[in-house]
């Protein structure tokens, strides 16, 4: 097991130096000179090349790679074009909001996802199958921008029972949790969808396996028997695809920050692409990008710890 | 004639019948799914009003009226309403299943050539494998939604843009259902045989392996469609994608936001398209891939 984590460890370091080096990259591929949009249109060349000085942008571009990646494991990720803010400040102060709403849209994923999966396999061909499986596909088709605007219509709008938008009170406080639960619901949908689909599947498959048939023939109680031989086996597959799912549901608060203004790490994202402020944009990128690898490890490694057959060898 | 020649002609229309004979049996299968009909109903639909798109409305799709802004749906001459330009949402929901389905098939069709022909070599050639497949890991290192913004916050806000994003977050999946099936297909007897005749190549992966490949190529495009369609509206529904006035329906969600109070069929409307649009894409895709491979299906 240690050299299994070792060895995703080494993985993952080259993982994020492969990441660090696309993010840079992009922004010497994108148009337009970075000292010309600090400098603004009134900047003469003379205030450019000073600017290119100062920021290192006339070194060669392996040097200024090899300045930002120091940087970045200093938690130095440079400033913003427009608001001249830290990008490591900007993100610190917004990140709380995504992760709080990451959060709690896997265990709204998590908690519908697993239960509708496993009733539904527990009650194979009934109408609750059939059912949880037309909303479990339609789940999957639902665009989340779509179901964010219809829940505030209904939720704020309509029935007034929840605020409209921002996760503006912290989430421990009832005012918080009432802010959280329409963003988490919108969020988590999509992924409740594909866990129910996943549990189902692989619970349909344990409950036909030879050793479920055993225990069953040796008079094991029903009970016994989904808990102890199917649930613990069944989980195992969806146990990645919550690990994976809670990697996407990073991606997906972007999205979902837009449509509730939730002043959050994607939110930011997207003001700073419609900016063309690429420091902000590579700093967002890079932070979503390296924590999207690090649940993926953890996935991978409680994995191999919950089934002992999986070798890495 | 030679003898060579005949043989080879005998062996093809052989080859060929026996395609038509599982092509057949595949579409049976299929039809036999209820759901797959419902969503080969709804993508029907939606090529008709790709095609027949100037029939089917009265109205030009931009043209604005500020006289009958915000109109209801059922209105006499509107029946699906009027957005707040007094543009007729029947006739921009056609004009937007026009460039949904495009937009669909541009990046599905763009990010195959790019995960075939990685998948292809990183299968086939050992020595190409590790070097295709890191960097088709860093390209997976990426939520494909952050990916596609990467992307377009390089390339520039609009459509086109939006279709290479997402091809290019399509490459990896690809490449790798490809670098499998190729794994499998070139330890086959018939591949031994072929490069032992001395074939090229090119003619084993494009005549031999490619085509042995495709049932789970067929499944991952039309799963894909549906991915496409869903995030070419969500990016632009962030305003990274279409610009006003184009037609696009998360856009049209995306200007029925501001009016969601007063006209709720602004955003219902586009967003129930959209819905429909991608559950036929999983379903049939889902369907296809029960019936190119029916040991898969726990069902039965």
């Amino acid at each position: 097991m240690a050299g299994l984590i070792v060895q995703r460890f080494i993985q993952l370091l080259l993982l994020l130096i492969g990441i660090s080096f696309i993010v840079f990259l992009s922004m010497h591929i994108a148009p337009g000179d970075p000292a010309s949009i600090i400098g603004g249109p009134t900047a003469s060349k003379a205030d450019i090349k000073a600017i290119q000085e100062n920021l290192g942008l006339n070194k060669p571009i392996l040097v200024q790679y090899w300045d930002y990646l120091k940087g970045v494991f200093t938690g130095d990720l440079g400033f913003s074009y427009q608001t001249k803010q830290s990008v490591t400040e900007a993100l610190t102060q917004r990140f709380p909001n995504t992760l709080n709403l990451a959060i709690a849209s896997i265990i709204v994923a998590v908690v519908i996802g697993v239960t509708a999966g496993i009733i539904s396999a527990l009650k194979h061909n009934s109408l609750f199958d059939a059912l949880s499986t037309i909303i479990a596909l339609g789940g999957i088709s639902i665009p989340n921008f779509w179901l964010g605007a219809v829940l505030i219509l209904i939720f704020a709008v309509n029935l007034q029972w929840l605020p409209v938008g921002g996760l503006t009170e912290p989430f421990w406080t009832i005012e918080g949790m009432k802010q959280l639960i329409l963003p988490a619901l919108t969020l988590g949908t999509g992924s409740a969808a594909m866990i129910a689909r996943m549990s189902r599947s692989a619970m349909l498959e344990v409950i036909r396996a030879d050793y479920v048939r055993t225990a069953r023939a040796k008079g094991v109680r029903e009970k016994s028997v989904i808990m102890l031989h199917c649930l613990r086996n069944a989980m195992i597959p969806v146990i990645t695809v919550i690990g994976l799912n809670f990697g996407f549901l990073l991606g997906g608060t972007i999205i979902t920050e837009q449509v509730f203004a939730i002043n959050g790490v994607g939110r930011l994202m997207i003001e700073s692409i419609a900016a063309r402020d690429f420091p902000m944009v590579q700093g967002a990128v890079l932070l979503v990008a390296t924590l999207f690898v690090l649940v993926n490890l953890i996935v991978d490694i409680v994995y191999a710890f919950i089934d002992p057959r999986i070798s890495y060898e | 004639m030679s003898t060579e020649t005949v043989t080879a002609s005998i062996a093809s229309a052989s080859r060929d019948k026996k395609r038509e004979k599982n092509f057949v049996k595949t579409w049976k299968r299929l039809l036999k799914n209820k759901m797959a009909i419902v969503g080969l109903v709804i993508i029907a639909l939606q090529l008709i009003m790709t095609v027949a798109a100037p029939i089917l409305v009265d109205y030009d799709p931009n043209k604005q009226n500020l006289a009958l802004s915000e109109l209801p749906p059922g209105t006499d001459g509107h029946w699906m309403g009027t957005d707040n330009y007094g543009r007729d949402i029947w006739s921009r929901l056609v004009y937007g299943a026009r460039i949904s389905l495009f937009v669909g098939l541009g990046a599905v069709s763009l990010g195959l050539i790019g995960g075939v022909v990685l998948g292809l070599l990183a299968g086939y050639y050992r020595r190409l494998d590790g070097i295709i497949m890191r960097f088709v890991d860093l390209l997976f290192a990426f939520p494909g939604i952050l990916l596609a913004m990467l992307i377009i916050a390089i390339l520039g806000t609009s459509l086109v843009n939006v279709v290479i994003a997402i091809s290019i977050w399509s490459i990896p999946t690809c490449a790798r259902i490809v670098r499998g099936s190729v794994l499998s297909v070139k330890k086959q007897e018939y591949i031994m045989a072929m490069k032992s005749l001395g074939a090229s190549d090119g003619r084993i992966l494009f005549k031999h392996v490619l085509p042995n490949c495709t049932a789970p190529i067929i499944v991952f495009a039309t799963m894909r469609m549906a991915t496409a369609i869903l995030s070419t509206a969500s990016l632009s529904f962030l305003g990274l994608g279409a610009q006003p006035p184009t037609p696009e329906w998360g856009a049209m969600i995306a200007a029925g936001q501001d009016f969601m109070w007063s006209s709720p069929h602004m955003i219902i409307i586009p967003g129930i398209a959209i819905m429909l649009v991608v559950f036929a894409f999983n379903v049939v895709g889902d369907a296809l891939r029960d019936a190119l491979d029916p040991g898969m299906n726990l069902d039965k």
